[in-house]
């Protein structure tokens, strides 16, 4: 493992010294920290205002799983020189099976020795070695470079302090009630810890009393569970991969689940013109949809944008189930993966995209635009928005979006006092005052109130493909469901664009 | 026969009692409402579980922003046409909100948000089967979820509505819309006493 990797990987592409304070940020939420930066009370989870508040000269890095990936490859590909069934779990953490290495090369020491040379060899980072019973146990025992025995795993972390849990509502609660170590929580009897502190204190629980090993069922599947895809043209940039990264995740998801499975290792091979790749990644619980494709893309972003990147584009893309367990059963969360990750309302959000597919569920951002529905962009839930936030810019005779903006707008007829229909001019005047609003299928309602007209008029640079038109805010009386609206006069007649109310 | 019955009983006890430590464990308590709104509700918030139907957009946007403000979790159910730039108007933290399109199944979709999330809004609730929207009901006062439909409900714990509103700001041919001054009532099943508060609500900015 590599330790504070986002922290490491972030620097080693900045202009920052390598041993200066640090701290990698997402949404104004620390989530990596440097040594450094911690030794001066810097802390994963604190806002930017608090960190830098604790450490002034702190270095803000911006939060890339993407780069993190990138520059974990040479690492993994050093490991993989000598040992093979290498998973990585994230960017900076990867786990293999020991037995098998341990008796080529004598002893666990002797592994470590070989891993870390040749990781030095090829590579400028630091990277740590340890062996215990349990990916948890053996991540902490790589901070220490040390090997637990069999069946020393219980007590080897019993003097651990509850920090390493990364849970941070829970250790305060542990703390208040006097339990700072693991093996203090060991000791508790577990249907206490069950009522007492929830889902997260069993995980804690298991961790800390090594059950981890009896909770994992996983096995090699007995089928091949694979998706493979075309991609023409090849793709040579990750941007032109992403509509397959969805579709293939989506295949893959409803592969593995319609087999009542879950898949707990996942390989992503890639096919270029003579070269494959390929790599194997770790759940640190079960892959759902979302996170199926979060890793398929942070693999492609790393393979494309890599010193050594392929020749030619990707043109096979596979997906294969390298590891499944039952879908009934889960394993336990990591811990101290921060962000939002783990939070019960983004699980229940994920269940809800593997139910019913990707695209079905999204988040919304503002965005740069004039007309009311350009302003809002859906970006697919998990998915990193897409670079070009232009909401700050100016955007003149923007008119403000209704909160309902009706996806296709109504058409509908304005009429004056007598009966005439309003129009606007090409010189963008109105014809008379309207009075009466005349909507399909609807009863007609008088206006009392009629601002504008606004002139909107887009792309007029270009000669075919401009739109003018102008804009008109209208309230009315009496009428279910508008009362203040958005009109918009375009192509020689009026649409109801949307309801402020 | 006997035996059997003592059995199934014990079995009943074991499964009640595993089911009932397997229970989330929400708190109790109540979801906050936006400042000038507190004098609609006799506990100053919306209590946890309750259903809700609301007359438009606007009114549900405000409540999604106090909720969200107050680092609280939402999700949109079958409503595309919310505006993302007018909700941010209204103080939604958009990070905390997501935006659902079912197809079909709906009570599936909205029984697994409850799971996790605390405020949801369910677009046209009077399209569903009253049985559907009874079990959503249920599901919601187990976990402690605010559902809020925007248009009509029959049988929902609370309406809220706007009862009169006056745009200010807007005139003939000229000016723009600025704010209005509304009346919003509170009432329903669980609603012992009808509620009125009259508030001005700017355009930009939450009620």
């Amino acid at each position: 493992m590599c330790p504070d990797w986002p922290v490491v990987a972030a620097l080693s592409e900045s202009d920052s010294a390598a041993a200066a304070p640090a701290a990698v940020m997402k949404g104004h939420r620390v989530v990596g920290v440097s040594v450094s930066a911690r030794s001066q009370g810097v802390q994963v989870g604190m806002r930017q205002r608090d960190a830098q508040a604790a450490c002034p000269e702190l270095v803000l890095l911006e939060h890339d799983p993407g780069r993190d990936t990138r520059l974990f490859e040479p690492i993994i590909a050093a490991v993989e020189d000598l040992i093979a069934g290498v998973a990585v779990i994230r960017p900076g953490l990867a786990v293999f099976a020991a037995s098998s290495p341990v008796r080529y090369f004598g002893s666990e020491d002797a592994v470590a020795e070989r891993l870390l040379d040749n990781i030095a060899a090829m590579t400028d980072v630091e990277a740590f070695v340890g062996f215990a019973e349990g990916i948890f146990a053996a991540a902490i025992a790589a901070i220490r470079q040390a090997t637990v025995p069999p069946g020393q795993t219980r007590a080897f972390l019993a003097d651990r302090d509850i920090a390493v849990l990364g849970m941070p509502q829970l250790i305060s609660v542990l703390r208040r009630c006097g339990i700072h170590t693991l093996g203090a929580i060991a000791t508790l009897p577990e249907q206490a810890v069950v009522t007492r502190f929830g889902a997260e204190g069993v995980v804690a629980y298991r961790l800390a009393t090594a059950a981890q090993e009896t909770q994992i069922v996983a096995r090699a599947p007995e089928t091949v569970l694979e998706v493979r895809m075309e991609l023409d043209p090849p793709a040579d940039r990750i941007q032109y991969a992403t509509a397959a990264i969805h579709t293939a995740a989506e295949r893959f998801h409803n592969q593995v689940h319609g087999r009542g499975l879950v898949c707990t290792v996942l390989r992503i091979d890639a096919t270029t013109t003579g070269e494959q790749l390929s790599r194997a990644w770790r759940a640190d619980d079960v892959f759902n949809q979302g996170q199926v494709a979060t890793r398929l893309r942070w693999q492609l972003e790393a393979w494309l944008t890599s010193s050594t990147r392929p020749t030619a584009g990707i043109s096979v893309l596979a997906l294969l189930a390298e590891q499944v367990a039952p879908a009934s059963s889960r394993q336990l969360g990591l811990w101290g993966d921060t962000g939002d990750k783990h939070t019960r309302a983004a699980a229940a959000i994920d269940r809800v995209q593997d139910l019913l597919g990707i695209a079905a569920v999204t988040t919304a951002a503002p965005a740069g635009g004039r007309l009311p529905w350009d302003q809002t962009r859906h970006v697919v839930w998990r998915d990193e928005p897409a670079a070009g936030d232009r909401t700050g810019a100016p955007w003149p005779d923007r008119v403000p979006a209704p909160i309902q903006t009706f996806l296709s707008p109504i058409p509908v007829a304005l009429r004056d006092c007598d009966g005439a229909e309003v129009q606007i001019s090409s010189r963008h005047l109105i014809s008379a005052a309207p009075s009466i609003l005349h909507r399909p299928n609807m009863p007609e309602v008088s206006i009392i109130g009629w601002a504008g007209p606004w002139a909107m008029y887009e792309n007029w640079w270009e000669p075919t493909e401009n739109r003018h038109g102008a804009w008109a805010q209208i309230v009315v009386t009496d009428s279910p469901g508008v009362e203040s609206a958005l009109l918009l006069f375009y192509d020689r007649r009026w649409w109801l664009v949307g309801c402020y109310d | 026969m006997f035996a059997r019955v003592s059995s199934l009983r014990e079995l009943a006890t074991q499964l009640g009692a595993r089911s009932a430590s397997a229970l989330p464990t929400r708190p109790e308590g109540f979801i906050p409402v936006p400042d000038g709104w507190v004098g609609l509700f006799t506990d100053g918030g919306i209590r946890r579980g309750s259903t809700i139907s609301v007359g438009s957009l606007s009114v549900a946007a405000a409540l999604l922003g106090a909720a969200t403000g107050a680092g609280l979790w939402c999700a949109v159910v079958g409503v595309p046409e919310l505006s993302a730039t007018a909700a941010v108007r209204a103080g939604v933290a958009l990070c905390r909100c997501a935006f659902v399109t079912p197809a079909s199944e709906v009570t599936a979709v909205v029984g697994a948000l409850m799971e996790g999330v605390d405020v949801v809004v369910l677009g046209k609730p009077s399209k569903l089967p009253a049985v559907v929207t009874r079990q959503l009901a249920a599901r919601a006062r187990v976990h402690g979820t605010v559902v809020i439909g925007v248009g009509h409900w029959p049988g929902v714990d609370m309406r809220i509505r706007v009862t009169a509103a006056t745009w200010s700001g807007i005139h003939a041919g000229y000016g723009r819309l600025v704010y209005r001054q509304t009346r919003l009532s509170v009432d329903g099943r669980r609603v012992p006493v009808p509620r009125q508060v009259d508030l001005d609500w700017p355009l930009d900015g939450r009620g």
